[in-house]
């Protein structure tokens, strides 16, 4: 994923504002961030002007590791519980499936010296059918094990989001990015730990959501 | 599973000039603003990358649209 390449935060920062730093030519970051996705786009104003000068344009930028909050939400627990079950479930129907496969194909095995060559084919044709109807099946619990995913963890994303956007205009910030995505893709690499004291923004949002 | 890459190697193949146009329109519009960078907003998998934004910070998206519609 060239996202992980994508990575444009402060190098530098004073200590009371924190000011964006182009590490990278602005191409470059174009380039790779285009190929992405179509996407939303969104722009951080000019921002070379010195420091001195520059405290009107100023961009803080707070951010925010949902996944440390989402641990530690007492909903959580029962979400993982019945997204479990409902795994289990279709692990058990699909195992049940796949035994009645090998049932089959243990039959196949045990005639096909037995039986006529266009029996043989008809046979193999209907095998190969339901080794096809089993690996849809397969890829339909995945589908829906992740729709289950997505459907069980909405509110409390949204519960998330409400209060990073509480939080952020508490204290003023200009942007929340996010430090990692849910598949684990690193956002933000790296941040220095006096912007870390000021600017993470986890526990607040922890505090607002009142656990 | 060599199905699969074709189609994404297809995929590729039609997306590319797609998305070179985007990239386009983007690098004039950032011209035009005088913005230094542009921040992806949401990530292929869907997860935010920006989970807020003041109302002082510019959303482009509109803009790159309206000009990929003048090219």
């Amino acid at each position: 994923m060239l996202l992980n390449e994508l990575l444009i935060l402060p190098s530098e920062s004073s200590k009371n504002s924190m000011k964006i730093n182009l590490i990278h030519n602005t191409n470059t970051i174009m380039k790779k961030l285009s190929i992405l996705s179509f996407v939303f786009l969104i722009a951080v104003t000019a921002l070379m002007a010195a420091p001195a000068t520059a405290t009107a344009q100023d961009m803080t930028i707070g951010f925010v590791e949902p996944r440390a909050i989402l641990e530690r939400m007492p909903e959580m627990r029962a979400v993982q519980q019945r997204l479990q079950n409902f795994a289990e479930r279709k692990q058990s129907e699909l195992a049940e499936k796949e035994r009645e496969l090998q049932t089959e194909i243990e039959l196949y095995q045990q005639r096909v010296s037995v039986i006529s060559e266009s029996a043989r084919q008809t046979e193999e044709e209907r095998l190969t059918e339901l080794d096809m109807e089993f690996r849809q099946l397969q890829s339909q619990a995945q589908q829906e094990m992740q729709q289950q995913r997505q459907r069980l963890m909405a509110p409390l994303l949204e519960q998330i989001q409400e209060s990073i956007n509480n939080v952020a205009a508490r204290k003023g910030l200009d942007y929340v990015l996010n430090t990692t995505t849910s598949t684990g893709d690193v956002i933000i690499l790296y941040v220095s730990p006096e912007v870390q004291a000021e600017y993470d923004i986890t526990s607040d949002v922890m505090d607002d959501l009142d656990i | 599973m060599r199905m699969e890459q074709q189609i994404e190697q297809r995929q590729t193949e039609l997306f590319n000039p797609l998305l070179v146009k985007v990239e386009e329109a983007m690098a004039e519009v950032s011209q035009e603003l005088g913005l230094d960078f542009v921040i992806n907003k949401t990530s292929n998998t869907g997860d935010p990358i920006v989970y807020y934004a003041s109302e002082r910070a510019a959303d482009i998206t509109q803009r790159v649209i309206q000009k990929l519609n003048e090219n």
